[in-house]
C-alpha cells in the first residue's frame, strides 16, 4: 500500500514538475514575442501607441499629441511611404 | 557619515521631481482657438519610461522580499507591514497604474491584434507576479497588491464562507476573466480598469459609481475576508492555477502537524483545509457513479453555455465603439432618435459612407459571435470541471494550507503551537551566543 501511494505521489511530482516548467516556458515565450513584436512595428515604422485613436471618429480633426503622432503614421502608410 | 545620508537623500528627491516634471511635459496641451478647455485628467499623468522600469524593479524588490517573510521569516507582522508599504507605493503613490490585473487586458489584446505591441513594462508587471506563484505560490496577493492589502486593512470580524457558496461566487471571477478577455480582445473595452473598484480611492477622484462600490466591498470586506480577491479578481484566478504546481508553498507548521485544531479557524479565507474521513464502499461507488455522469455532462455544458455566449453577441457586441455608433446612426437614419449626438456629428464630418459603417458593425458583431463561443465554452468548461473536482476523493492527513486558496498571508503562522516553540528554542540559542 505504501509502495503504491509511493508511486503514485512521484507520478504527482513528475506531472507538477513538467507543468510548472512549461508554464515558465509559456510565460517566457510570451515575454520574448512580445518585444520581437515591439520591435518588429518599430523597423514598420507603425505607431506602437495607436490604441488610443484606433476607431476614434474624431481623429480627423482631433489635435491631441497622441493623435497628432498617428495621424503622421497613418498619412505615411497611405501615400505608400512606408 | 550624516552628511552623506542627506546628500545620498537630497540627491534622489531631485532626481525623482525632475523626473516627474520632464514626464508632465511630455505631452503639453495643445492651444485650441474655439475656446475649448482641456478636461481634467482622470488617469494618472505620463511619466519617463525610466520611472516605469523602476517601478518593474519595485515590484521584483517588493515580490524577493514578500517570498523571504512569508516562506523563511514566516512573520505575519513583517507580510502586513511590506503589505502597507505597497499600498502607498503602488495604490496611492504609482494610483494603481500599472496593475498585473489590468495586465490581462494588454496581453489579450496584443495576443489578437498584430498590429497592437504592450509596453515591455506592463508585460514585466503581467509576468513576475505569475512566475514568482510557480515558485513560491500566491505572494503577490500576500503583500504586494494594493487591492488586497487596502482589503486587508478593513478586515475587522471575519465570518467564514461555506465552501459550496465560495465555490459558486467564485465563478463570477472566471466569468468576469472571460469578459475581460474578449473585450480586450475585440479592441472594446477594458472593462477591469473601467470597473476597478479601489481606483477611486487610490486617485483620489473617478466615477462616483465606482467610489459607491469600492465603498461597499470594503464594507463586505470588514466581516468577509477580501471578497474582491476571492470572488472577482481575475489575475487572482490565473494565479489559483498556477499556485497548484508552485514548488514552494505556506505550510502552516514548520514541523509535523500534531493536529491540535488551533489553526482552523485562523484563516479568514476559509483556505485551510482539514484532514479528511475514510469513505464508506457505499459512498465510494455512489461517488463513482456521480463521477460518470458528470463527465458525461462536461461536453453538454460546454456546448450549451458556449451556445449562450454565441447568443448573446447583439448585447456584448454594443461594448465596441463602432456597433454602438452603428446602432446610433441607424436610429437617426430611421427617424428613430430625433437628436445627433457628438459621435455621429463626427462620423458624419469624416464623410465616410454609412453602409460602410453598417458593414463594419456586422464584422465585429461576428467577431463577438465567435467570440462568444469561446467565453461561454470557457465558462462551461470552468463549471463542469468544478463540479468534476468537487466529486473527487481527497486524501489529507494534515492540517494544510489549500494550494490554490491560501494567499500567503501568514495569519496561520501564529497559530500553530510548533511555530511558537520554534521561535523560543531559536531566541534562546540566540540569547545563549
Amino acid at each position: 500500500m505504501n509502495r503504491r501511494s509511493g508511486q503514485v505521489q512521484s507520478r504527482r511530482q513528475l506531472l507538477t514538475v513538467t507543468l510548472r516548467y512549461a508554464a515558465l516556458g509559456l510565460l517566457g515565450t510570451a515575454g520574448a514575442s512580445v518585444i520581437a513584436r515591439r520591435r518588429r512595428l518599430v523597423r514598420e515604422g507603425k505607431c506602437i501607441n495607436d490604441g488610443v485613436c484606433r476607431g476614434c471618429y474624431v481623429l480627423g480633426t482631433c489635435g491631441l499629441p497622441q493623435a497628432l503622432s498617428a495621424k503622421e503614421v497613418l498619412t505615411g502608410l497611405d501615400d505608400g511611404r512606408k | 557619515m550624516i552628511r552623506f545620508v542627506y546628500i545620498i537623500v537630497g540627491m534622489a528627491v531631485l532626481l525623482l521631481s525632475s523626473g516627474i516634471a520632464s514626464g508632465f511635459e511630455r505631452f503639453p496641451p495643445p492651444d485650441f482657438e474655439s475656446g475649448y478647455e482641456q478636461p481634467s485628467p482622470t488617469t494618472p499623468n505620463p511619466r519617463q519610461d525610466i520611472y516605469e522600469y523602476i517601478d518593474a524593479f519595485v515590484l521584483l524588490a517588493v515580490l524577493s522580499l514578500a517570498s523571504y517573510l512569508v516562506l523563511r521569516k514566516r512573520r505575519r507582522r513583517l507580510i502586513f507591514v511590506l503589505s502597507i508599504l505597497s499600498l502607498f507605493y503602488f495604490g496611492f503613490w504609482r494610483e494603481g497604474c500599472v496593475c498585473p490585473i489590468g495586465a490581462i487586458q494588454n496581453v489579450a489584446l496584443s495576443i489578437f491584434d498584430s498590429d497592437y505591441a504592450v509596453p515591455i513594462t506592463v508585460m514585466i508587471f503581467f509576468l513576475l507576479p505569475l512566475v514568482f506563484t510557480l515558485f513560491f505560490g500566491r505572494i503577490f496577493c500576500a503583500a504586494v497588491c494594493p487591492l488586497g492589502a487596502i482589503q486587508d486593512v478593513v478586515l475587522l470580524r471575519p465570518t467564514s464562507v461555506p465552501e459550496w457558496l465560495e465555490s459558486g461566487l467564485r465563478l463570477f471571477a472566471y466569468v468576469y476573466l472571460a469578459a475581460a478577455v474578449l473585450f480586450a480582445a475585440t479592441g472594446s473595452a477594458f472593462i477591469i480598469c473601467r470597473y476597478d473598484p479601489f481606483i477611486s480611492f487610490f486617485r483620489l477622484s473617478g466615477d462616483f459609481n465606482m467610489l459607491i462600490l469600492g465603498v461597499c466591498f470594503l464594507f463586505v470586506g470588514m466581516f468577509i475576508g477580501r471578497p474582491y480577491c476571492r470572488f472577482a479578481c481575475p489575475y487572482g484566478i490565473i494565479m489559483r492555477q498556477l499556485s497548484r504546481i508552485s514548488k514552494w508553498r505556506v505550510a502552516i507548521t514548520p514541523d509535523d502537524c500534531i493536529k491540535c485544531r488551533l489553526c482552523e479557524d485562523s484563516c479568514p479565507f476559509g483556505a485551510i483545509r482539514a484532514p479528511t474521513e475514510d469513505w464508506s464502499p457505499q459512498d465510494y461507488n455512489k461517488n463513482k457513479k456521480l463521477l460518470v455522469v458528470l463527465i458525461l455532462l462536461l461536453p453538454v455544458l460546454v456546448f450549451s453555455c458556449g451556445w449562450i455566449g454565441f447568443a448573446l453577441r447583439p448585447v456584448t457586441s454594443r461594448m465596441h465603439a463602432t456597433v454602438r455608433l452603428a446602432d446610433g446612426i441607424y436610429l437617426e437614419e430611421t427617424g428613430q432618435a430625433q437628436e445627433t449626438t457628438d459621435t455621429s456629428s463626427a462620423f458624419r464630418a469624416t464623410g465616410k459612407e454609412v453602409q460602410d459603417l453598417y458593414a463594419e458593425a456586422l464584422d465585429i458583431q461576428a467577431e463577438f459571435g465567435l467570440g462568444g463561443w469561446i467565453f461561454g465554452g470557457f465558462v462551461g468548461l470552468v463549471i463542469a470541471l468544478k463540479l468534476i473536482v468537487l466529486s473527487l476523493r481527497r486524501q489529507r492527513t494534515d492540517y494544510e494550507a489549500g494550494r490554490a486558496g491560501c494567499l500567503a498571508c501568514g495569519r496561520c503562522f501564529e497559530y500553530c503551537p510548533k511555530e511558537h516553540t520554534k521561535r523560543k528554542l531559536a531566541k534562546e540559542t540566540i540569547d545563549k551566543s
